[in-house]
């Protein structure tokens, strides 16, 4: 959360608008000496592990067919969640206008290694897949599983997408290229 | 120093700066200078220990609330200790 610097014209401007429900939140906890010690690293990254595990714990008692428990071990996610935001203090959820440019690039950098994670992820994923499928079809019968191959589509199509998207975004928006560079 | 994951500064891009020094001469917390400058206060650390750099802004920013020019509290080289800047300059007048 970060203080606006004194502006010496303020007083003739009307108040800002009263600050958004998230803004607020994060404004209660930040240098709350209650909450300190989510920003401490090793009890930041006990957190992440936690987090972690909760959700590996979830999907596996949904995948052994034990809903109940799985709702009951997925509980602790949110409180879990909130810290690890307050101990990031609101990096990723505050709107921009309240983090200075350190905190942006903070920002950007998570969201990019990030990115980085998820394609590796997904591509593992994929040629999990593929191997998968190709151990069980028989391709040289030219008769394909029919959700076997959306199963392998599906990753396939997220992989593409996360790996074309910020080149899309990047082209997009880059500014103009200067014609002469020599002027 | 410790580094953060991803290094914003690389070795030879390190931004140096005074900010101790200026904050620990005018009795200002981290907390003040943040809020003086519109910064999280723990952005102030970690400009401190160089583990950012500031944007031009902020560095524009930080340098006009203490009075000086900017290459007065950030460097690429590192700034020499006060103490021998001021005994060198008493010792060797111009």
């Amino acid at each position: 959360m970060v203080p606006r610097p004194h502006d010496p014209t303020a007083d003739a401007r009307p108040d800002d608008p009263a600050p958004g429900r998230i803004v607020a939140a994060f404004r209660q906890v930040d240098g709350d000496p209650r909450w300190a010690w989510t920003g401490r690293r090793r009890n930041r990254r006990l957190l992440v592990a936690a987090q972690a595990l909760l959700l590996v714990l979830a999907v596996a008692l949904l995948a052994a067919g034990r809903p109940v428990l799985a709702l009951l071990a997925f509980l602790p996610f949110f409180p879990l969640m909130s810290a690890i935001n307050v101990g990031c203090y609101g990096v990723l959820e505050l709107p921009l206008s309240e983090l200075d440019d350190v905190m942006v690039r903070l920002r950007a950098e998570a969201r990019a290694t990030a990115y980085t994670l998820l394609v590796v992820v997904l591509g593992i994923l994929f040629a999990t897949l593929t191997a998968l499928f190709l151990v069980t079809n028989d391709a040289s019968t030219g008769q394909l599983a029919v959700p076997a191959l959306a199963v392998l589509l599906g990753p396939a199509g997220l992989w593409l997408t996360a790996m074309l998207l910020p080149r899309w975004v990047l082209a997009w928006q880059l500014p103009e290229p200067e014609t002469d560079a020599s002027a | 120093m410790h580094r953060m994951a991803t290094t914003p500064n690389a070795a030879d891009e390190t931004i140096h700066n005074r900010l101790p020094v200026l904050r620990a001469e005018r009795g200002l917390s981290r907390r003040d200078l943040a809020e003086a400058i519109g910064v999280h206060y723990q952005t102030v650390g970690y400009l401190e220990r160089g583990e950012y750099a500031p944007s031009l802004a902020l560095a524009f920013r930080i340098a006009r609330h203490f009075g000086l020019p900017v290459e007065a509290v950030f460097s690429d080289v590192p700034f020499q200790p006060m103490s021998s800047v001021v005994y060198d300059r008493d010792r060797d007048p111009a």
